[in-house]
């Protein structure tokens, strides 16, 4: 007689995995980590503070916040229309909307760069123009924060579009019938319901607008101190042998980053909690 | 007549939602319209609020014709199917929501918006569970919550989208009773949707059967029920249960008694 | 009931697509069109002697293998991670969980350096290499090191969920046919999990392609050795060699154009299967 039994891989299988993950996980995510601090403090606390002395590096911390305070609010206001109109209708071409929204995620982001380039270069579309008007959007900040833009677009939409599916459009016809406006449906009713998810893409939006390097050096010019950010920073230090100053940059950085992966545990926390209770409302 | 339909035609891509569906509904009835799923019964009713746009034909309310009013000047009370309560409001914030909105001009002042959502929380017997959330409400509360809230803002047609249709059936069998007696209180044209032909029968003055979009009857439980107009209405009606129609006439001799004793 | 709705009620059409439609244009198909217009003024001889060019040839070699390289890793490792965290309960393991979205977290130049530092003779995994005199930091190797780390979580945020949603029953049910381990695991729990974590390589493959900020610090960037072809588009910006800049530019559109159709329709096919 076969005994019945609950599926369990053999135990010198669960321990090879486990070894393996160790392993990989320790290559991959502890020892960056801990070399970065390590790196960055080996020469004593006061060193590193000195790192934030530095002109360069302070321009370059002002650069990326006011890149990220631009960035970060117009992608959030156009992300949630965006959502809006790819979940609450349905029209001919919505299909191909949604394509492009993903678009800034699959192209390079080196190309990202170029394409800006070839839009606002000297011998681009508005070059010529740009230039009678005395105007610079590449190798100045315009052109990082366009690449930024760029690059940083489809968190937001991409995040709300499958919540405000799931959720439907029950909401919004109950709070019609009631006599709402559309400003009122979105900001009473709609809003409310999609906050958690919004706040994750807006998370996500800024790390990836404080973290972009590829298409933010392509239209950079790296100006010392006018149009370079922080991991443009980082680069020019790490290209003159300044290697302690280099991983002091890129620790605070990277405690941003570990401040963005707790704070996405934790939405999305909150998200799965929203979903279950939508779940039970649905079945009674 | 409170409301009409006249000739009302839909179609979703090449699926006929509605064919030539005419419909006069007197003031103060509560009309049931029953049909098979896929039918085209939540169509009507969405027509009727607005939420859809017939492809021809006519809706009248008190011979207005409404049919390019907006939604939000037809004043409907519609009750969603999964009800569709506004989850992070309470049962007070959700009644309100209605009289809240309002242009500041015809918006009431706090103190009447109170005593309006007050009443019907009493009505429809929640007077405990103002501050409740809608996930702490069974979901027979949840339907008279909604139920509630369309009733706020005073409709001059009270739409109900399967009521019971997701409620287990003991408190179906409940509720169904209580609209019924809540009608009486509250003589508001009320239509509802349903595919339960107890349900129909129990409930409403007059039953609407509809089938492939098509209206194939009209008239009141007795009539539908012992002159059936074709073989798919006898045979649609077939299996329902004699007493439900004599329920309903003994439902409203309840109704004197159950107030007395307070209910 | 069938509610295929043609037009919604919901008020703010206009408005939505009118705002959704001028943004998109503005950020991405104008920019877009601009690239790929300046490129089409190329002629095909001129275009096809561009794309040739040993060096160039040599950097879409680096970059796909490495990029292949990469994927085939995290299709391996990915999937050890994701079954771990799917199908165990262990001490730390909200903390493990966090740390596979780390590479999306962490800006590519930190995380750049940072593997160059590991894998340098001086660091610690570059150290222990060195005994066997074997340098990664500025070899091939070094470039599938950045893309395993960068393309970590397209594969294993793709297939947790895959896995975490598998019917224990069907597991059961082989076993009570008699089936052992590895033959419920081969023929029954892995073709189920196969669409999830292929679409996750292919969107690693995907991102490892156009990878330049981790990758430089990592790589000697040697031309016809180590060069990766997004820096090689940078070179020839440098050099005002634009027209150069915008046919490879233009090539890694139309490859990331493809790679994102291929992507869409695993996924949408992955969403067929589950549900």
């Amino acid at each position: 007689m076969v005994k019945k039994r609950v599926v369990h891989e053999p135990l010198w299988v669960k321990t090879l995995l486990f070894l393996i993950s160790g392993a990989f996980l320790f290559v991959f995510i502890v020892l960056p980590l801990v070399t970065i601090f390590r790196e960055a403090f080996k020469s004593g606390i006061a060193v590193y503070m000195e790192t934030f002395s530095d002109p360069g590096v302070m321009s370059a911390i002002k650069l990326s916040l006011l890149t990220v305070l631009i960035c970060v609010p117009i992608n959030t206001f156009f992300g949630v229309f965006i959502a809006w109109l790819l979940t609450k209708y349905r029209f001919p071409g919505r299909k191909v909307l949604i394509t492009i929204i993903d678009l800034p995620f699959s192209i390079s982001p080196v190309i990202a760069g170029l394409l800006f380039i070839f839009l606002f270069g000297s011998f681009g579309w508005f070059g010529a123009w740009l230039m009678e008007y005395d105007i610079r959007i590449v190798f100045a900040v315009p052109g990082i924060v366009l690449a930024t833009l760029f690059v940083s677009f489809p968190f937001v939409a991409r995040e709300l579009m499958p919540l405000m599916r799931e959720l439907g459009k029950d909401d919004e016809e109950a709070a019609l019938t009631l006599g709402a406006s559309g400003f009122q449906i979105f900001w009473k009713v709609t809003l409310p319901n999609i906050k958690w998810g919004l706040l994750y893409g807006i998370i996500l939006t800024n790390a990836r607008a404080l973290g972009e390097f590829g298409a933010v050096s392509v239209v950079s010019g790296f100006v010392r101190g006018v149009t370079t950010t922080m991991p443009l920073y980082i680069d020019i230090l790490y290209g003159e042998y300044m290697f302690r100053a280099a991983f002091a940059l890129a620790s605070l950085m990277t405690f941003l980053a570990l401040v963005t992966i707790i704070a996405k545990a934790v939405l999305e926390y909150y998200i799965a909690a929203q979903r279950k209770s939508m779940e039970v409302k649905i079945q009674s | 007549m409170n409301i009409e339909i006249a000739n009302v035609n839909k179609k979703f891509g090449n699926f006929v939602a509605l064919d030539d569906v005419s419909i006069s509904i007197p003031k103060g009835e509560i009309i049931a319209l029953l049909g098979p799923s896929g039918c085209g019964k939540t169509t009507i009713l969405r027509i009727i609020a607005g939420l859809e746009t017939p492809d021809s034909g006519v809706i009248k309310f008190f011979g207005e014709d409404f049919s390019n009013k907006k939604i939000k000047d037809r004043k409907v009370g519609f009750v969603f199917q999964h009800y569709a309560l506004f989850r992070h409001m309470n049962v007070f914030e959700n009644i309100a929501f209605g009289l809240r909105i309002r242009p500041r001009k015809i918006r009431p002042d706090e103190k009447t918006i109170r005593e309006n959502v007050m009443r019907l929380v009493s009505l429809v017997q929640l007077d405990n569970f103002v501050n409740r959330f809608p996930s702490e409400l069974s979901g027979g509360q949840r339907q008279r919550v909604a139920l509630a809230r369309a009733l706020a803002v005073e409709p001059t047609v009270l739409l109900l989208d399967e009521p019971f249709g997701a409620l287990d059936a003991k408190v179906r069998k409940e509720l169904r009773l209580w609209l019924r007696r809540l009608h009486d209180e509250i003589p508001v044209t009320s239509i509802f949707v349903t595919h339960d032909q107890d349900e129909a029968l129990e409930v409403s003055d007059s039953v609407v059967i509809v089938n492939k979009g098509k209206v194939e009857q009209i008239g009141s439980p007795e009539e539908v029920c012992d002159s059936p107009a074709n073989p798919f209405v006898a045979d649609f009606l077939s299996d329902v249960d004699e007493l439900s129609i004599k329920k309903k006439k003994k439902g409203l001799f309840n109704v004197i008694n159950d107030k007395r004793q307070g209910i | 009931m069938p509610l295929r709705m043609k037009k919604s009620k919901i008020p703010g059409f206009g408005l939505s697509l009118g705002l959704s439609l001028s943004y998109m244009s503005f950020l991405i198909l104008i920019p877009i069109s601009a690239l790929i217009i300046y490129a089409a003024k190329i002629s095909p001889e001129e275009y096809f002697n561009i794309i040739t060019d040993a060096r160039v040839i040599s950097a879409f070699k680096v970059s796909f293998i490495s990029a292949i390289a990469a994927a085939m890793l995290n299709f391996v490792f990915g999937f050890i991670l994701a079954w771990i965290l799917a199908k165990y309960d262990f001490f730390g393991k909200k903390i493990v969980d966090a740390c596979i979205d780390l590479p999306f977290a962490i800006p590519t130049a930190v995380a750049g350096i940072s593997l160059a530092m590991v894998f340098s003779p001086k660091g610690f995994i570059g150290s222990f290499l060195s005994l066997f005199n074997v340098s990664l930091e500025y070899s091939r190797v070094g470039i599938v090191v950045a893309l395993v780390f960068i393309g970590l979580p397209f594969v294993v945020r793709t297939v947790q969920p895959v896995i975490e949603e598998l019917d224990n029953s069907v597991e059961e049910a082989a076993a009570s046919l008699g089936a052992n381990y590895f033959q419920i695991f081969f023929k029954v729990i892995f073709p189920s999990v196969l669409p999830a974590l292929i679409t996750g390589a292919a969107m690693a493959f995907s991102r490892g392609l156009g990878e330049y900020g981790s990758v430089i610090f990592i790589s000697s960037n040697m031309p016809y050795e180590s060069e990766i072809v997004p820096l090689l588009i940078i070179k020839k910006l440098m050099q005002f060699d634009y027209v150069g800049a915008s046919a490879i530019g233009a090539t890694m559109l139309v490859i990331a154009f493809i790679m994102l159709f291929i992507t869409n329709y695993l996924q949408s096919r992955m969403i067929k299967e589950r549900s």
